[in-house]
């Protein structure tokens, strides 16, 4: 059978992808020194899966590779290797290879045979490195089973030669669920047998334990068998059994067995049975036949069915050939059963003489009636049949005799006293059952052979039944609301009652809209462990290259978000988790020295808050040195000499591009990418982040995010004839505009004083380049909106609606542009841009400000300059 | 036909086991670790069991322990998967009462030609 | 507006040049272009647009096309031509365009009429000498003659991804 192994893969990478995360989790987990035997377990299993998975799904890199991890981790699990910080870091490094050989194998990518190969080099010096240490079981097993191959030919004879065999089962070998007869069958199906059965271990009737095994067997094999060969159909008993094999020359015949073989008949099933239909409808009449032929030749016999009468004993006739025919290709039953028949017969009395006289009577009846069929062969299978029935019969009254006689003819396996059997002379060949079942497991086997292929880059999510449940619910609302608005489009007209009607049917539609809408996002959401689950190790490993000592705290790891939206996500939480340790976090002495624990604190922290997820990323390290910052941000040009800013101006500079005041670039975050790319990126998902610090204290920074990347709760407003679209998460308030809370400060710009905020003002049809209605802060309205801990004031002509909008990328077509992120589609079919308001305030900031109630009337024409090249690479943001 | 109880903790090797042996026209129930193979034993009689070693919850020795306590399955061969390096295995695994052992890794056709083997 | 292509010149075109490509023609201030007819999506008329700010006047807008946001191009203004004033054969050309990673983007070309589909071998063409008209040679895969007079067929792949229209494909890192 050719089974397409391949169609497993998907499954075997899913779950091996997940067992690494549980090894890397748990390895991170071990207490150095006092390792907890239930983690190791753990981890060993993980280990042990995947390479038992990828050695039979055929990846052979991977299992071998996998095969020395595994030792290593079994010496640990078992106590004979000590959990050392060199050995969990080394394979913590092994669990990395592997993630990648999986992926590249996953994804049809080339092996990294390099990485792998000074992986594996490391892996072997660590588990050899142990001088004292026995080498290593399983290794040796390895080298057996490549040397086996090779001895096969050695141990294979030049002539005919077989294998004389011993086997005694020992008393409890049953209960393992072996049978004999199974271990005798299988060296049958390889080689011509002869089988002598030795008794003499066998109880009285009275004190034999059905449960256990009495026979030992003496078992001559020809033919040109490997001595592995036959050891190996003994391997699952050898523990259970005194077993010898000798080598035996000669062939089996020659040296008969002191067993009186007369002439070995064997079953002639298929004739048998052919025959046997035949005549099967005459059934009855033969039985009546064959009584009537019985007592007329063999009057004898007569008295032996005193207690009966003939009518029931024809019934019991015809059953017993019935049973007999049906379970020719069902060995085992049939002994069964004619041992069971043969100890009755011999309490009523019946002889072997009567047998014959029995044979011969069926034997002309069954000629009779099967009239020009009854050819010489079909008398010799049935007088065969007959033979052995009765031999098997007579076998159970020797039993009964406290004897089990075994008669060996030709090459009959015997025979567990379990099923209370005598002997068996069923030849295997002629049981077909055994051969026919591959044939049909084919057929079904290619049936259901899936039509994917391998699933290379496919990407799935896992949910959970009961959103899919709700979906269902949900659809299924929608669909009675859609049959009842159906309604309406058959009437003529409509009534006052049925525009009523029809009100609510909208009312509902729009209710089973609306949480189709949210079961559906529910489906893409995932809990943010997904992300969260790589931080131990990275924190891990980033404490034992600073030499400092950090602790990982997380929480809200089932806070939900959408799949897209985590995927982006990571990268970013991962620079600022590297700059919290690498820049926030001080060094153990400097710390003792601040008179803090030696121990800092890394805090990973999510929750919902309104329609957003926040991401709070906190230390309790050093916080953000203002007067560095400051100092840098002027030196690099970023702000005048004479500016004056507040805390978290200073704090946001960090997020601006070009800056850096890495005093050298670090190992850890110097990696050519700055804070400004993390803002980047952050804003770019249409979210924001900001930094919060106490110098001495800490840092904290904070990223919103929306839930979806999907849909956004929406504020349209209007400028000139354009409408836009402000998520509404941003929006806090609108204002007429009082123009006597207009102040212009110079060089900054218009502010509004709002209650005790200054509020920089942006006129939106200037940043945008529009014909706006209202170009003086007379008319128009102010949207207070805030991101990143900024108050902006957006001077637009108008609010329009609020309205969920779905949002539509740019970018797919087109390209990113500064301030919008991203656009939608009205209900009109229009198209309406989405404003990114951080990245407006800073839009507003490169253009030259405008100020006053002046005369810009004209839009501006010039462009902005929006190249991304310009924005240095800096090196980073050194904080402590 | 026979129905078999296949238990591994691997999705990925309960499904090639399954799909081997139905192919070849057998009953398969699967079960992920020890626990919810005794529980799924209890409630039928299978004719053969087939199981992993090392599995979380309950271990595939503790099955075959608990299974050969039970009277329905005091004679039912099962068969333990075990690797190339768990010689240790086998012998417990022989001790609690298993019938034998698959190396792994095998491929569908030892597999079937093994349990064709048992189940005669 | 193809009913064109099966006239009798076009047939002797397509037995000539079985090498050849389609393309579809268009009129742009008395000048035909052409456009290989396998990256043209559809054709429709001139509708509202959304101006998207801070781009150069050649980028109109978007429009929205059954569900995703699609910029157009007004050619007139990217050749640097006198604009006109959208009249009813004004039309828009939905086009697929790869950009260097082949990544495929759509967008609408507005232009004055669309005129014909023309069947153009390999060997018909010329290169485009400098001629000095608006157009920059990179943009112009080459000069055919049809019907003996000259049609301008564009490389709208670097048309559209010149300059302000090059994707940047990633803000990331």
């Amino acid at each position: 059978m050719s089974i397409d192994m391949t169609q497993f893969l998907v499954t075997f990478y899913e779950e091996s992808f997940e067992g690494l995360e549980i090894m890397e989790s748990e390895l991170l987990n071990l207490d150095i020194g006092a390792a907890d035997a239930e983690t190791i377990n753990t981890i060993f299993r993980a280990a042990h899966s995947i390479k038992g998975g990828s050695g039979t799904f055929g990846l052979n890199a991977v299992a071998s590779y996998t095969h020395v991890m595994e030792t290593l981790l079994d010496e640990m699990r078992n106590g004979k290797r000590e959990v050392t910080q060199q050995a969990v870091a080394i394979l913590l490094s092994s669990v990395d290879v592997l993630r990648d050989m999986l992926k590249s194998l996953r994804d049809d990518l080339p092996l990294d045979h390099d990485a792998v190969a000074a992986s594996q080099q490391e892996l072997d010096e660590l588990l050899t490195g142990v001088e004292h240490g026995e080498s290593p079981s399983s290794d040796s097993d390895l080298h057996h089973a490549e040397i086996e191959p090779e001895l096969e030919p050695e141990l294979e004879p030049e002539s005919q030669m077989g294998w004389r065999i011993c086997f005694t089962p020992h008393r409890d070998m049953l209960k393992t669920g072996n049978d004999p007869v199974r271990m005798i069958r299988e060296l049958e199906s390889m080689a011509d047998i002869q089988v002598n059965v030795d008794m003499a271990n066998l109880p009285s009737l009275d004190d034999l334990d059905a449960e256990e095994s009495y026979l030992s067997w003496e078992i001559f094999m020809t033919d040109c068998i490997s001595e592995i060969e036959v050891r190996e159909v003994f391997a699952w008993v050898e523990d259970e059994c005194d077993l010898s094999i000798e080598p035996y020359a000669g062939t089996v015949m020659e040296q008969s067995l002191d067993i009186s073989v007369k002439s070995e008949p064997e079953l002639n099933v298929e004739l048998l049975e052919k025959s046997f239909n035949l005549v099967a409808p005459e059934g009855e009449k033969i039985v009546a036949q064959f009584y009537e032929q019985l007592f007329e030749r063999f009057p004898q016999v007569k008295p032996l069915f005193a207690n009966t009468t003939t009518e029931k004993q024809q019934v019991k006739l015809l059953a017993a050939l019935k049973l007999v025919i049906g379970n020719l290709r069902n060995p085992e039953t049939l002994i069964k059963t004619l041992t069971e028949l043969g100890v009755r017969h011999q309490a009523y009395g019946i002889e072997a003489a009567h047998y014959e006289a029995v044979a011969e009577t069926l034997l002309s009846v069954l000629q009779e009636f099967a009239g020009d069929a009854w050819t010489d062969d079909v008398k010799t299978a049935w007088s065969d049949a007959l033979t052995i029935i009765a031999t098997v019969m007579l076998d159970a009254y020797q039993a009964d005799d406290e004897v089990i006689a075994v008669q060996q003819t030709a090459v009959q396996p015997a025979v567990s006293p379990v099923q209370k059997t005598a002997s068996t002379l069923v030849e295997e060949k002629t049981a077909p059952a055994l051969t026919t079942k591959p044939i049909d497991k084919k057929a079904a086997g290619e049936g259901r052979k899936p039509s994917t292929g391998s699933g290379t880059g496919e990407t799935s999510i896992r949910v959970s039944i009961d959103k899919v449940d709700e979906l269902i619910n949900t659809v299924g609302e929608l669909v009675i609301t859609q049959s009842m608005l159906g309604q309406f489009g058959e009437l003529e007209d409509l009534t006052n009652d049925h525009q009523d009607k029809l009100r609510d049917g909208l009312a509902q539609l729009e209710r089973n809209t609306r949480e189709l809408q949210e079961s559906v996002m529910r489906i893409r959401m995932l809990p943010i462990s997904f992300t969260f689950q790589r931080f131990p190790r990275l924190v891990h490993d980033l404490s034992n290259q600073l030499g400092k000592k950090v602790e990982l705290k997380m929480s809200g790891e089932q806070t939900e978000l959408d799949k897209t939206v985590m995927e982006k996500i990571g990268d970013p939480l991962v620079h600022l988790v590297r700059n919290s340790m690498d820049h926030g976090i001080e060094s153990p002495a400097q710390r003792i020295a601040a008179g803090k624990p030696e121990m800092g604190t890394v805090n990973l922290n999510a929750f919902h808050q309104g329609g957003n997820i926040v991401i709070e990323i906190n230390d309790d390290g050093g916080g953000l040195n203002a007067e560095k910052i400051l100092a840098k941000a002027k030196s690099n040009g970023l702000i005048g000499d004479d500016e004056t800013l507040t805390e978290e101006q200073i704090h946001d500079l960090l997020f601006q591009p070009g800056f850096s005041t890495a005093d050298q670039v670090s190992d850890v975050s110097g990696r050519g990418v700055g804070m400004d790319v993390v803002r980047r990126n952050i804003r770019s998902l249409g979210g924001s982040v900001e930094v919060k610090s106490t110098e001495g204290v800490g840092s904290t920074f904070t990223i919103r995010l929306p839930l979806t990347l999907a849909i956004l709760e929406g504020q349209l407003i209007r400028v000139g004839r354009e409408t836009y679209v402000v998520p509404l998460v941003s929006i806090i308030e609108s204002v007429q505009i009082h123009k006597e809370k207009v102040n212009v400060i110079s060089g900054r710009g218009e502010v509004y004083k709002l209650r005790d905020d200054y509020i920089p003002i942006v006129r939106l049809y200037h940043v945008f380049g529009l014909k706006a209605e209202s170009t003086t802060l007379d008319k128009g309205l102010l949207v207070i909106v805030e991101t990143e801990g900024k108050k902006v004031a957006m001077f637009v002509d108008d609010l329009l609606g609020q309205q969920q909008v779905v949002i539509k990328s740019l970018e797919t077509n087109f390209r990113k542009i500064d301030g919008l992120s991203g656009a939608t589609i009205l209900g009109d079919g229009t198209v309406a841009l989405i404003l990114d308001v951080a990245g407006l305030f800073d839009l507003s900031k490169k253009i030259t400000t405008h100020t006053d109630f002046d005369k810009s009337d004209e839009p501006r024409d010039s462009e902005i300059d929006c190249d991304e090249n310009k924005l240095k690479d800096s090196d980073d943001e050194a904080v402590a | 036909m026979a129905t078999i109880l296949a238990v591994d903790d691997s999705a990925s090797m309960r499904q090639m086991v399954s799909f081997t042996l139905k192919g070849a026209g057998y009953e398969v129930v699967e079960a992920s670790d020890g626990k919810d193979a005794l529980d799924k034993a209890k409630g039928q009689k299978f004719d053969l069991v087939i199981s992993d070693v090392n599995m979380p919850i309950m271990d595939g020795i503790t099955l075959i322990k608990e299974l050969r306590a039970l009277t329905e399955y005091k004679f039912i061969p099962l068969l333990m998967l075990t690797t190339e390096s768990g010689d240790d295995k086998k012998v417990q695994g022989k001790t609690a009462g298993a019938t034998g052992w698959i190396v792994k890794p095998f491929n569908p056709d030892q597999l079937l030609a093994t349990i064709n083997k048992v189940l005669g | 507006m193809n009913d064109t292509a099966t006239n009798a010149h076009d047939v002797d075109l397509m037995e000539v040049g079985s090498e050849g490509q389609q393309y579809l023609t268009f009129m742009l201030a008395g000048e035909e272009y052409g456009v290989d007819i396998l990256r043209v999506q559809e054709i429709k008329g001139w509708d509202t647009v959304t101006k998207i700010p801070n781009t150069p006047e050649y980028i109109r807008g978007v429009i929205n096309l059954r569900g995703t946001i699609v910029p157009l191009i007004d050619l007139r203004l990217r050749f640097s031509l006198a604009q006109l004033d959208y009249g009813a054969t004004t039309v828009v050309i939905v086009i697929k365009v790869l950009n260097e990673n082949r990544k495929e983007r759509t967008m609408g070309i507005v232009v004055d009429a669309v005129s014909d589909v023309y069947n153009i071998s390999n060997d018909d063409f010329r290169a485009a000498p400098d001629f000095g008209t608006a157009v920059d040679t990179d943009f112009i895969r080459g000069l055919a003659t049809v019907n003996e007079q000259m049609v301008i067929l564009l490389e709208i792949d670097n048309m559209c991804n010149s300059a302000e229209l090059k994707i940047i494909d990633s803000i990331s890192e």
